[in-house]
């Protein structure tokens, strides 16, 4: 898929880890895992704006288009 | 909780089904001993007892080798050949064991749906064993190959009910993939 989700930049840029995003925005580990592995095949506003507001982001910040 | 009760039926039939495949078993296995023990008391069970007829079959192809006008007469039970025999046996074993993977299959399935994991992929793999199963058991039911000693039958007849479950099951089968797709999909959104 050209979509790449780029949490894991983000992360590194806010210098917060995975464990603590998941707790903040409420979503398992598995599910953080699912969209940095670029496995997720949808991703809901609920949740881009959960991260949006958590890592103080654009949704373009996260979400790439790479054709 | 609603599903769960109305497929309590269906459960329920497959277990009385598997009773009558057993029974079925059981009285057919114990004729075909009983036959080569004293095979003049079926002296009046005609021969054409195997060929099935129902509405729901199309006989392709039917041939009596003997030339005699009565020649039904001539393929009484006690005459078939022994091979003859062991075939026609083992054909009904075959079917009836068919018969009873199908309904192991659909059994899967509803046990699935109660635990509300019904677009399972293993659900796709029973509906396309299903579909295996029956055109099996389609393909057995209509052959009947009869030698006796005196006469011979050879007939084939397509089955029609048999046949349109399983072509039912491959379509369940394509069904159930698309909503395994959908159950990845949805699953997979975060």
């Amino acid at each position: 898929m050209p979509i790449i989700v780029n949490v894991d930049v983000m992360l590194a840029r806010r210098k917060m880890s995975v464990t603590e995003l998941s707790e903040r925005i409420g979503i398992t580990m598995a599910n953080i895992s699912i969209l940095k592995n670029g496995k997720a095949k949808a991703i809901r506003f609920s949740t881009l704006e959960a991260i949006c507001k958590e890592l103080d982001c654009q949704p373009g910040d996260i979400l790439e288009y790479q054709p | 909780m609603k599903s769960v009760n109305t497929l309590t039926i269906p459960a329920l039939l497959c277990k009385v089904l598997y009773f009558f495949i057993a029974a079925a078993t059981v009285f057919i296995t114990v004729i075909f001993i009983h036959l080569q023990i004293a095979p003049s008391y079926y002296a009046g069970w005609n021969a054409e007892l195997m060929t099935p007829k129902s509405i729901l079959s199309i006989t392709t192809f039917e041939r009596w080798s003997a030339d005699l006008y009565n020649e039904s007469t001539l393929l009484s039970f006690d005459k078939i050949k022994k091979t003859s025999l062991y075939f026609n046996y083992f054909r009904v074993l075959a079917i009836l064991y068919f018969i009873f993977l199908t309904i192991k299959e659909f059994s899967k399935i509803i046990e699935s749906v109660k635990l509300i994991e019904t677009f399972h992929q293993r659900n796709i793999l029973s509906f396309q064993k299903m579909f295996r199963y029956l055109l099996a058991t389609s393909i057995l039911f209509g052959v009947t190959i009869v030698n006796g000693q005196e006469a011979n039958l050879y007939s084939y007849s397509i089955q029609v009910t048999p046949l349109i479950l399983s072509f039912a099951a491959l379509m369940m089968a394509e069904i159930f993939k698309q909503g395994n797709q959908l159950l990845e999909e949805n699953q997979l959104t975060i």
